[in-house]
């Protein structure tokens, strides 16, 4: 379970790369499959950023679309309304926002826990969902926002029909967000986190000021799941509401339950099979294709605690990224 | 209360000549107050080396660091494992706390409140819940511990009181009873009555 601490060798493992692999065989091998592809990319990140918070601090929330959409309707609102067509731009700005709102909720909610923690991420995407719902003239409202430009990618890569260079472009946000993940859980901050999550009055009892601690993570969560909501918006080049809400945030969360939250990867399988069933079964049984997710949860749930990498993990002892520092511990 | 975990009533906390009544647990530790817990309250998933680290990390303010990994800061891994060295545990630091004999969990409790280098040190029944052969491994322990730090240690065991005391209070239903030195209190009339004479509330 434990990727960090200060006995976990933070040397990259061959089989980290695996996912990068994959990513780029499947970018040679099946192009027809690239918008789905750029799709799981972004869900990646926005994953990611939920298991930082729920994996490694141990926060429940059924909110993180809050700053998901946030960031999606910043990115959409730059570039339809006020003309900023720079992704760069368009990125840092909903990083900014939902920075911000992070640190403005987190501050307020975080001093509670449990169940009226959850109910309180829910109620605020609740009411960021009606606020985009009211608001038409800035976001569309229950239509969607179109009209989003997005310039070339440095000046040189313009977003093709075929997906490719959004395909790409969310591969390399994805590396620069999964590599700035790794060294934050390997440090000593995220060892911090897990102190948190494992024994709450004992990081009290050796002085953490846990509050302002998890207001930080969460903070820092909220900025990548806004960064996700903007690439959403790029590659789409349309914000919808389905990007606030409850929906959002529930599927987050099962991706990174099916995948096995707390351990990095997890965030990477979840969405994978989460959405690849889903684009899969909505083809084939339009009508029930939540039927066969629901299976494939309870299954999960039912018979691997730690998700798919968990299951992994029982038949391939090299496979999770922690394994050595736990044989070490045995 | 004295952790500020509770509240108090009436009355003031006074931390090395500075009033802390109204702060919080993380000023106070800061301010050099260290526990232990009466229930071990461990990382029980952790490595025994982690446990340690994190207050050694948060004690010399470099919980926050999040680029470097923390398996590269070898002033917290030796600060910790010199300390897990003094406690007889440098052979488990690697091991899950949940692993070790309750004993030895104990003293995993000591070791981290030690990694807050203390000026004041709350032990909640150091002892409790261990067998009596184990016990001795933390009483040699606790002796060894340095002078200057002041300890206050919770305890209805009467032999590890009078070992280790040098001023005694005597509470009895949240109340102060007495309070004074061991033999003070070995001749009250009152403390035989309600500890040392029934050896049910032992």
């Amino acid at each position: 379970m434990n990727s960090s601490g200060y006995l976990a060798d933070p040397r990259i493992r061959w089989a980290e790369w695996l996912p990068w692999v994959a990513a780029l065989g499947g970018f040679f091998l099946l192009p027809e499959y690239l918008a789905l592809g750029a799709r799981i990319l972004i869900f990646v990140l926005f994953a990611l950023s939920l298991d930082l918070i729920l994996g490694y601090a141990g926060i429940i929330t059924l909110g993180h679309s809050a700053f998901f959409g946030l960031g999606a309707y910043t990115a959409g609102i730059l570039s339809a309304k006020l003309g900023v067509h720079d992704n760069f731009l368009q990125l840092v700005a909903a990083a900014g926002a939902a920075a911000l709102l992070g640190a403005i909720t987190g501050a307020i909610i975080l001093r509670t826990r449990a169940l009226t923690l959850l109910m309180l991420t829910l109620a605020i995407t609740a009411i960021l969902l009606e606020i985009a719902n009211k608001m038409t003239t800035l976001t569309g409202g229950a239509d969607g926002l179109s009209g989003v430009v997005v310039a070339p990618i440095l000046g040189l890569f313009k977003f093709d029909l075929f997906g490719k260079t959004a395909f790409l472009y969310c591969l390399a946000v994805l590396f620069i967000g999964w590599f700035f993940v790794r060294r934050l859980i390997y440090s000593p901050f995220g060892a911090m986190l897990t102190g948190i999550r494992e024994n709450t009055a004992r990081m009290h009892a050796v002085g953490a000021p846990v509050y302002r601690r998890l207001v930080l993570v969460y903070t820092i969560s909220a900025t990548m799941a806004g960064v996700a909501g903007a690439l959403l918006t790029q590659v789409n080049q349309f914000v919808g509401l389905n990007v606030l809400g409850l929906e959002p945030s529930g599927d987050l969360l099962v991706m990174l339950i099916l995948g096995g939250v707390g351990r990095l990867y997890g965030a990477f399988v979840g969405p994978v099979v989460y959405l690849i069933a889903q684009d899969y079964l909505a083809k084939q049984y339009p009508e029930y294709w939540y039927l066969g997710i629901g299976l494939l949860l309870i299954v999960v749930v039912l018979f691997a605690r730690g998700g798919i990498l968990g299951l992994m993990d029982k038949w391939l002892p090299f496979s999770k990224p922690g394994s050595s520092a736990k044989a070490s511990a045995r | 209360m004295l952790m500020g975990v509770l509240a108090p009533t009436s009355g003031a906390i006074l931390l090395g000549g500075e009033d802390v009544t109204r702060a919080p647990q993380s000023r106070r530790v800061r301010g050099g107050l260290g526990r232990t817990f009466q229930i071990n309250t461990l990382f029980r998933n952790l490595p025994v080396l982690d446990n340690v680290a994190l207050a050694v990390a948060e004690r010399s303010g470099l919980a926050l660091r999040m680029w470097r990994p923390a398996s590269s800061y070898q002033v917290i891994k030796d600060e910790a494992m010199a300390l897990l060295a003094t406690l007889g545990l440098a052979d488990d630091a690697a091991a899950r706390v949940a692993d070790l004999p309750y004993g030895k969990q104990r003293l995993v409790e000591i070791a981290i409140a030690l990694g807050l280098k203390p000026k004041v040190l709350l032990l909640d029944e150091p002892a409790a819940g261990v067998p009596s052969e184990e016990s001795s491994r933390i009483l040699k322990n606790l002796e060894n511990l340095p002078s200057e730090i002041a300890i206050l240690i919770i305890e209805h065991d009467m032999d590890i009181v009078f070992r280790f005391a040098k001023r005694i209070t005597v509470l009895v239903q949240g109340e102060v009873l007495v309070e004074g030195t061991p033999d003070e209190i070995a001749r009250d009339k009152r403390v035989h009555d309600v500890y040392l004479g029934e050896g049910s509330h032992g």
